[in-house]
């Protein structure tokens, strides 16, 4: 009896690049979604430069997805792609709608949901990690980067940083969150 | 007051990790939400755990856009579209021969005559042009000297003019054929040129006077400006080194002068291209002795109207809020840059 031959579709191949950290497949599929999303975004009062931003987050979000292995496989890839563009760019929709029909009310200094502020300091605080991440070590950055953004186990960090064992990199990512921290606070009380 | 005695689960760095990440499964998870509601020291490590890693990916995803960009941009500079190319290569073709048709067909190919055998040599470019029928002598350098000194020598160079010579001495030459047409424009390119050079020159010196800052500004909804106004009071008085600056308290601000102006994303200078959040207003900040202006770019944000009333809603040591009409932008600022002057309104 033969074996059969399995071959690897297109998508596969891409998600497979992906899986390896291969960044050459984010551009092969910028190139295959460039026109539709452009076509998608003009349509709806978007500019060009939106249809490439879009584009590019939508990317990073597949790209997130599946290096920390949480992306699930139900359509092509064009498809998530196409309806990741169009949920961001209605939800930027909406909110612009909903921050240009309001006008300021007096009496919403009763309301006390959580104050944007609130979330505009978080963000400050979020930048301020994001600076403090460039001053540490390349490795701890690395490190940090491979734990928190990509989600890697310690096995595969240990893997890709050329640690010993995963004890090792565990013990390291401790020190690098020190070193991050430390980093953080010296910023905070500049 | 926090108990830091007993033992608590965020103490654990791997689970407090795995719960920010959301990598528990619900049963996991929620024993661990019921003690956050209890536990003050917890619910602060899950928030200093939670901004550690909303940080971390920020900068994951920056930089990954950023070699993305770059990998797009290289890939679209290489590439040969040879579709292209051949259409372009068939349109030449075809023009050449419907050239070359019609001057059969209308008889420009019989023996030429002489003058349009002058114009020939006078239009060609001097390297292919034939041996001018008419000698032309150059000025030697030591000829040149008594007459005219170095710096008019340069200056006159330059302008596109020529230094009278044995040439000019009533003989008719091609060069000077040539000079009929050319020279006014050579002298009109000279002056352009200056110009050019004047305002580069004008450019630089503003670039070397001003300071220039580009920022990424966070556009909170217009719901919130006056719970937001009265934070920021709040904040004055807790923090030292803040200050707050509202429309009515012009006085603290009448040092400098604001000018806030607009410009469309496609005006970004492309390295400002590459590294512009979607969700945030790519700015340009600059001060110079004259005060502070703010460039921003963005397609949609503003009319002339909130451009005219922007003021600066509060000042912080590494953070600048910018109230346009009834939006607000935050603006995370390299410690201590705008402690320097005090910004007013708009004008």
């Amino acid at each position: 009896m033969r074996a059969p031959l399995y071959y690897l579709t297109g998508d596969a191949k891409i998600l497979d690049l992906i899986q390896k950290g291969d960044e050459e497949a984010l551009v092969i599929l910028y190139e295959s979604n460039r026109k539709p999303i452009q076509s998608l975004i003009s349509k709806n009062s978007g500019t060009w430069d939106d249809a490439e931003d879009l584009l590019q987050e939508s990317l990073i979000v597949l790209w997130e997805r599946v290096r920390s292995g949480r992306f699930e496989q139900t359509a092509k890839l064009s498809t998530f792609l196409y309806g990741t563009a169009r949920n961001l760019w209605f939800g930027r929709l909406r909110q612009k709608a909903r921050e240009t029909s309001r006008e300021i009310d007096p009496e919403e200094h009763q309301d006390h949901s959580p104050s944007v502020l609130d979330n505009l300091v978080a963000t400050e605080e979020t930048m301020q990690v994001r600076v403090a991440l460039g001053r540490i070590g390349e490795q701890c950055r690395k490190l940090l980067l491979l734990f928190y953004w990509e989600e890697l186990s310690m096995e595969e960090i240990a893997t890709q940083l050329g640690f010993a064992n995963a004890e090792t990199a565990k013990a390291k990512k401790y020190q690098c969150k020190k070193a991050l921290e430390k980093a953080l606070s010296a910023i905070q009380t500049k | 007051m926090p108990d830091k005695t007993r033992i608590h689960w965020t103490d654990d760095e791997d689970l407090l990790a795995r719960f920010v990440l959301g990598q528990l499964d619900a049963g996991e998870a929620l024993p661990l939400e019921h003690h956050l509601q209890e536990c003050e020291r917890c619910k602060e490590a899950v928030l200093a755990e939670r901004r550690i890693a909303a940080g971390v990916r920020l900068a994951g995803r920056e930089e990954l856009k950023r070699r993305l960009a770059r990998r797009i941009g290289q890939r679209a500079s290489g590439d040969i579209n040879w579709y292209r190319v051949a259409g372009i290569a068939a349109a030449v073709v075809l023009l050449v021969t419907v050239a070359i048709r019609y001057q059969w067909l209308t008889g420009r190919d019989s023996p030429r005559d002489e003058s349009s055998q002058k114009i020939d040599s006078v239009s060609r470019p001097p390297e292919q042009a034939p041996a001018p029928q008419v000698a032309v002598e150059r000025p030697s350098i030591d000829a040149m000297k008594p007459t005219v000194t170095q710096k008019e020598t340069e200056s006159l160079a330059g302008a596109g003019a020529r230094v009278k010579g044995p040439e000019a001495d009533g003989k008719k030459t091609i060069r000077e054929e040539k000079g009929k047409r050319g020279e006014p424009a050579k002298l009109g390119l000279a002056k352009e040129e200056q110009a050019f050079a004047k305002k580069d020159q004008l450019a630089a010196q503003a670039a070397s006077d001003a300071e220039e800052l580009w920022a990424q500004g966070t556009l909170a909804p217009s719901v919130v400006v006056t719970r937001l106004m009265d934070r920021a009071a709040n904040l004055a008085a807790d923090a030292k080194g803040v200050e707050v600056v509202t429309r009515t308290q012009s006085a603290l601000l009448d040092s400098a002068t604001l000018t806030v102006t607009q410009r469309p994303i496609s005006a970004l200078p492309s390295m400002q291209k590459g590294a512009r959040r979607t969700d945030a207003v790519q700015t340009l900040f600059r001060q110079n002795p004259a005060g502070l202006q703010i460039t921003l770019f963005s397609d949609t944000l503003l009319n002339a109207r909130e451009l005219a009333q922007a003021s600066i809603q509060s000042v912080r040591q590494d953070s600048i809020v910018l109230l346009l009409g009834n939006k607000l932008i935050g603006y995370k600022t390299p410690s201590g840059w705008l402690r320097q002057q005090k910004p007013t309104h708009a004008r």
